[in-house]
């Protein structure tokens, strides 16, 4: 039986990787896939967890998690289409328009 | 007969209505319907002044108090409180006045209509004519001090409407007249003070002011008298006691009033006396002699007066009234001024009527000047010194209405003084006379002034010289000369009228003139006081002296005007007025040499058998008390007296003869000759410059009230009130209490307060703006800290616990 | 393989796929990494038994959200873009670096601090039923503790399964719509406890027990059974297996000696196991035959807990008759029936909101980056072209005369024969 912490530090690990991708990466898609990784290790934390204690309210977040960020890429993704059209560009670090 | 009396509210109508005809409709009417409206006017009172005559000379002899229908009562507070009466008097002094006055008035309403040809407002001028008989006419028909001091305002507004009456015309003379006329209004005004004060000490002394009440007796001793004779009379001639018929026939006195007349029902008790009349039912006069016999005190409030005291100073207050509006010194200034007006306004207003007011006034009064010696004192003073220095002044007058001026100023000081001395009488006659002769000379003067105008276009336009000399004064006498053959008229008329004034023998002047020398001389000897005799006495020698100035510069006139050649061109042309004016002037020559008949004294060469003696003062005894100040002497014919006055009259006039007869009377370089000689000519020269009397004033009077009406108006009420009070106190500090309120408070602090927190939130935000870098990977990183911190917080616990 | 050499393969192929899709400079292939992550994560989801879950990750993650992705990128040909050099941010490596590890420094300290798979589990929460099966009592009604279990209970049937929190309970019977308390009894139910109460005759009147239930997950396809006897006529019976007709073979005993008011163990059945010949007897005599399980509803379906009781069929009929009470075993832990049943009952509301914010993210991504395109010249137009010149037309409008060049200079505006709406609206 594969303890738990180990899954927890699995999903950790990928989380990190994750949260270093969307820091590093320049490029807009990239920064996308970043962050659907770092949901994942998020899922993973939480069903194991799930089975942890028995209880399958880990695995109904997790059903709402990858609905959640189903929606999310449609609609990020629709964004980095339209901003490309524009700037034809997706390199992030060109998108200040936004600064105050 | 008995009915005439109420003809007189037709005195004040008929003129009332003829000047607001003229003055609304005057222009439409054209100059030919204005003057009839005007001289119909004044025709028709002296019409009716002739009834009043008629009823008066008739065996009626008694005063009547008329009150006008449709007047109930004119100033009534309560009961018995304040009872003023518009109240018409009807007795021998006002029936008097009123004739010579709607007499000469027509005449001179005649004359206007011809003198005024052409003038752009004819219509306004008789409306204004009219108003002024009929103010006159209230003046001396009242029955109380308030009606005559309602016609003594309305006169002095006539009279500045009257002289200002060019008050457009060109070049700063439209100026010049309104000048005038404002100068009348303000001298007289200072008189008026003094009357109002004689009427408010008279209601406070008396509690009303009616000259007396209808049923008292006016002259109780004459009634007596007549009545002693008429009932030695009747015992002679029938024991029958026919009392109550003779009295009602011949005494006067019944207590006859408009409502009863004619009621011959049940005995009509006569009464002699106003003793059964209680005191506070008496008029002014009646009460003053009342108090004078029983003594009587009078509280002003904190101090309390004598009648005696109170009585002189009533009469002084009249007499400031009198200098006021009778040109006496010191307030005559304002009649030399008064010739701006057009000569028929001087003619009526300043010569006959208007001037003469005063003296009426103080006439009317007698009872109070001849009970307050003091005044009397004073009056005669006033009135001899005005006579003199008028005299005096008239010598150095280029002006011919100046001159003229000039001697009504010096006659009225002759009938001033003569009430002085208590001879009011003498003071009436010569008003009478002076009114006919003064008239005629003015509107002599006029006509030649119109000749001389006449003469002046016709040269100007004859030489084709289109443009006028303005600068030409047919006024001034140096511009005339040798008349005489131009205007033979006019000539013979204004010959009348100066032997008249200067009272020669048989003209009117002598006759009135000579009155008042004689009763000065038994004012002198029998006056009852000291003072009254040292003023009868004074007034005896001054009024010669001013008589001889009299004919001194009136015979210097005639020669500088209608004697010697003409002196320039004007004159040389001029021609004779139309008949419109000579014949009032024939009409006043012919009464000025009459009217003197109508009271020749007693005892003069058998005159008075045919004439009577002294016919008008024995008029007027039924009205005045005191019109003699010595009887029985008075009114008896004083030859020495009258010969000094002759002598110096004809003196006078040779002496102008021989200075400036025989075509001298302007030197060659225009001066007058008097003024070259050495010896008088300082002294000519004083007197043309009036003795500086308007000077003296200016810088007495006029300078100082002008420095202190500049000081009120400008430092007071501009600088004082307006600059600093209200500007800088009122307005800069209300500015200040409202700027240091505004400026720092509201807009510093307050809205520097709320500025300034949406100052620090927008600085803030700008600060704070400066986290939104607008990089994606910034946002993340700042995230992501903050995501460790926020689970090493949570964790903490746990990870203590266990480390 | 074990489950955990299986995870540490698996684990580290995860690690390693996602560090590649880091660094690849290729956007595809950082896709296609991500994929291959993504397949790894799905592997755990399996070994931590979250079949369903499992299924979704490959169908929905890995099969959708992934595709849309490489669509995308192959649409702005992002593949061709190469790594540009980093001008801004260059301190981000380093911190990002430090606060990552420093990130898991923490984590994994937390983690040791933390001991999860030594805390205790919580249990869950008893469940409790009552059955009721004494026949001269008529309705009755239920009370737990004061509280209302079940009203008008009619003879042989029970409530369902209550979740009721751990403690003592005193259970009391009354008749139904009375006040007449017939009968009271206490119960403790303790943690993950199933018990039904059931009513029976027990000869001398009525009495009341709890049997211990079990509707905990039954292995695959199979059913749990339990027995009750509730016949008060038989002091004894037992569970046999007759054996078919045509068979000549004895009965075989399957469950012997069920006192009245006694539970036969549970046994598992495999799904559809023919039920048909098997009966209730008297206990010892087979042949003295009380119920035969004959009928359809005896037929044994999968996930489910059955509990015959055997009782009198009514107060008067003196009969044996067994009654079934069926009920729902727990699915297996992870499993789409589990799923949805947590799915569509507690969390009925966030999926519906879900549902809604998926519809409103289709919308919002067909708006963001709908173009339309070419406009065709509507009729009008095409006629005005032929007939007038849009050059006449605009200087009719603006006073300009655009059909010449112009006198100050500037040449004519020229116009497309298109109009285009400009981008990016």
């Amino acid at each position: 039986m594969v303890p738990t912490d180990a899954y927890v530090m699995l999903s950790m690990v990928l989380f990190t990787l994750g949260a270093m991708g969307v820091l590093l990466r320049r490029n807009a898609i990239l920064v996308f896939m970043s962050v659907e990784l770092m949901l994942n290790a998020a899922n993973l934390a939480l069903v194991a967890f799930a089975r942890r204690w028995g209880g399958l309210d880990g695995h109904l977040f997790v059903f709402f998690v990858i609905t959640v960020a189903a929606a999310e890429v449609a609609v990020g993704l629709a964004l980095i289409v339209a901003i490309f059209r524009n700037k034809r560009s997706i390199n992030i670090d060109e998108l200040s328009q936004m600064r105050g | 007969m008995e009915n005439y009396p109420q003809l007189v509210p037709l005195m004040i109508l008929i003129p009332s209505v003829g000047a607001f005809v003229n003055f609304f409709w005057g222009g439409r009417l054209g100059e030919k319907w204005a003057s009839r409206i005007g001289i119909a006017a004044a025709a028709l009172t002296f019409v009716v002044a002739l009834f009043l005559l008629a009823y008066l000379t008739g065996s009626h002899n008694e005063a009547v108090v008329i009150n006008p229908p449709l007047f109930d009562g004119w100033i009534r507070l309560g009961d018995t409180t304040v009872n003023i009466p518009w109240q018409m008097r009807v007795d021998t002094l006002s029936v008097t006045m009123m004739l010579f006055v709607s007499f000469v008035g027509t005449l001179i309403h005649i004359y206007a209509a011809g003198y005024m040809h052409g003038d752009e407002r004819f219509a306004r001028f008789f409306a204004y004519l009219n108003m002024f008989l009929a103010f006159m006419y209230v003046l001396v028909a009242g029955n109380n001090f308030l009606m005559m001091f309602v016609g003594w305002e309305g006169v002095g507004l006539c009279s500045f409407l009257l002289i200002g009456f060019w008050f457009d015309k060109k070049k700063g003379v439209g100026w010049r007249n309104s000048t005038a006329a404002r100068k009348a209004m303000i001298a007289n005004r200072i008189g008026d003070f003094g009357m109002l004060m004689a009427i408010f000490l008279m209601f406070w002394t008396f509690g009303t002011l009616d000259y007396y009440r209808p049923g008292e007796i006016a002259n109780v001793p004459l009634v007596e008298e007549l009545a002693h004779k008429a009932e030695a009379k009747a015992e002679a001639a029938a024991p029958a006691a026919s009392e109550a018929h003779g009295g009602a026939e011949t005494a006067a006195g019944e207590a006859h009033g408009a409502e009863a007349a004619g009621d011959h029902g049940p005995a009509v008790p006569v009464f002699t006396n106003n003793d059964h009349i209680p005191t506070a039912q008496l008029g002014v006069f009646g009460q003053a002699e009342r108090m004078l016999a029983e003594g009587h005190t009078v509280s002003f409030g904190p101090f309390a007066l004598d009648i005696q005291a109170v009585i002189v100073i009533i009469t002084l207050f009249l007499l400031l009234g009198a200098t006021g509006k009778s040109a006496q010194i010191p307030l005559f200034v304002w009649l030399p001024d008064a010739m701006a007006g057009p000569t028929p306004v001087s003619a009526l207003i300043h010569a006959a009527t208007m001037v003469t007011a005063g003296v009426y006034m103080m006439v009317r009064s007698n009872v109070l000047f001849a009970n307050a010696d003091l005044t009397s004192f004073i009056v005669t003073a006033i009135g001899a010194s005005t006579a003199i220095v008028a005299g005096f002044i008239a010598v150095g007058q280029w002006d011919i209405k100046r001159v003229l001026a000039y001697s009504t100023i010096s006659q009225l000081g002759f009938m001033v003084a003569a009430v002085g001395v208590g001879a009011f009488g003498a003071a009436i006659f010569h008003m009478v006379t002076h009114a006919f002769f003064k008239a005629l000379l003015f509107l002599g003067s006029g006509s030649v002034i119109h000749g001389v105008e006449h003469g002046h276009h016709h040269v100007q336009h004859g030489h084709g010289d289109h443009h006028h000399d303005d600068d030409f004064d047919p006024q001034d006498m140096r511009n005339m000369g040798g008349l005489r053959r131009k205007m033979p008229i006019t000539y013979w008329t204004y010959v009348i009228g100066t032997l008249a004034l200067a009272g020669i023998i048989p003209f009117a002047g002598f006759w009135s003139k000579d009155e008042i020398l004689a009763d000065s001389w038994l004012a002198g000897l029998w006056g009852r006081t000291g003072l009254a005799q040292i003023g009868g006495f004074v007034a005896l020698g001054v009024l010669l002296l001013a008589a001889g100035f009299t004919a001194f510069y009136m015979w210097r006139q005639v020669e500088m005007v209608f004697h010697g050649k003409p002196r320039t061109e004007a004159a040389a042309h001029a021609s004779e007025s139309g008949p419109s004016m000579t014949i009032p002037l024939i009409v006043l020559g012919v009464f000025s040499v009459l009217i003197g008949f109508v009271n020749v004294p007693a005892g003069f060469l058998g005159l008075s058998n045919l004439l009577g003696k002294g016919e008008l003062v024995h008029f007027l005894e039924y009205t005045l008390v005191n019109v003699h100040p010595y009887v029985p002497e008075g009114g008896v014919f004083n030859p020495l007296i009258a010969f000094t006055a002759l002598a110096l009259g004809l003196g006078g006039i040779f002496a102008a003869r021989a200075v400036y007869g025989r075509n001298r009377a302007v030197t060659r370089t225009g001066r007058d000759p008097l003024a070259v000689r050495p010896d008088t000519g300082a002294v000519w020269e004083l007197a043309h410059a009036r003795l500086y009397w308007d000077e003296i004033y200016m810088r007495l009077f006029i300078n100082p009230f002008n420095r202190l009406a500049d000081f009120l108006a400008d430092v007071l009420d501009w600088r004082f009130l307006h600059d600093y009070l209200h500007n800088d106190v009122l307005v800069r500090g209300f500015n200040t209490v409202a700027e240091a309120l505004g400026r720092p408070v509201d807009l510093g602090a307050i809205d520097g307060v709320v500025n300034g927190i949406g100052r620090v939130t927008r600085w803030a935000g700008s600060q704070l703006r400066g986290v939104q870098t607008g990089y994606v990977r910034m946002y993340a990183v700042t995230l992501l800290i903050g995501v460790v911190f926020v689970i090493v917080l949570l964790l903490l616990p746990l990870l203590q616990a266990g480390s | 393989m074990t489950e955990v050499s299986l995870f540490i393969l698996v684990g580290a192929i995860s690690i390693v796929a996602a560090a590649m899709m880091l660094l690849s400079e290729n956007a595809v292939h950082s896709a296609l990494f991500l994929i291959l992550t993504m397949g790894c994560i799905a592997f755990m989801f399996l070994l931590l038994d979250a079949a369903f879950l499992f299924l979704v990750q490959i169908v929905v993650y890995a099969g959708a959200i992934m595709v849309l992705f490489l669509f995308v990128i192959m649409l702005l040909g992002a593949e061709r873009v190469g790594a540009t050099p980093q001008t801004r941010f260059r301190w981000m490596t380093p911190a990002a670096t430090g606060l990552s590890l420093a990130f898991l420094a923490v984590i994994a300290l937390a983690l040791a601090q933390g001991q999860i798979d030594r805390q205790p589990v919580p249990p869950s929460q008893p469940l409790l039923r009552a059955a009721h099966f004494a026949p001269d009592v008529g309705p009755v009604d239920v009370y737990a503790n004061g509280e209302l279990l079940a009203e008008g209970l009619s003879y042989g049937s029970a409530t369902r399964f209550v979740t009721l929190p751990p403690g003592e309970y005193n259970v009391a019977l009354f008749a139904a719509g009375t006040q007449d308390a017939l009968l009271a009894g206490a119960v403790t139910l303790e943690a993950g406890q199933t018990g039904t109460i059931i009513a029976y005759p027990d000869g001398t009147g009525t009495a009341l027990t709890i049997i211990p239930d079990d509707v905990s997950t039954v292995p695959e396809r199979s059913a749990r059974l339990l027995l009750f006897n509730a016949y008060p006529d038989a002091p004894a019976v037992d569970l046999v297996d007759l054996g078919s007709e045509l068979a000549a073979a004895p009965p075989r005993v399957l469950e012997a000696g069920i006192p009245l008011g006694g539970l036969a163990p549970a046994r598992i059945l495999p799904e559809n196991t023919d039920l048909s010949t098997w009966a209730f007897t008297e206990a010892d005599r087979p042949a003295a035959v009380l119920f035969r399980l004959n009928t359809p509803i005896f037929d044994v379906k999968r996930d489910t807990t059955k509990l015959l009781v055997l009782a009198r069929r009514s107060a008067e009929d003196a009969q044996a008759f067994t009654l079934p009470l069926v009920s729902a075993a727990q699915p297996a832990f992870g499993s789409p029936v589990a799923v949805g049943q947590l799915l569509f009952t507690d969390y009925m509301l966030p999926m519906q909101m879900v549902g809604v914010l998926l519809l409103v993210a289709m919308i919002g991504a067909i708006v963001l980056t709908h173009q339309p395109g070419e406009r065709r010249l509507t009729r009008q137009e095409r006629r005005r072209r032929v007939s007038r010149p849009l050059t006449s037309v605009i200087a009719a409008q603006t006073g300009r005369d655009v059909t010449k060049a112009d006198s100050n200079g500037g040449s004519a505006v020229e116009l497309p024969d298109t109009v285009e709406e400009p981008a990016g609206r």
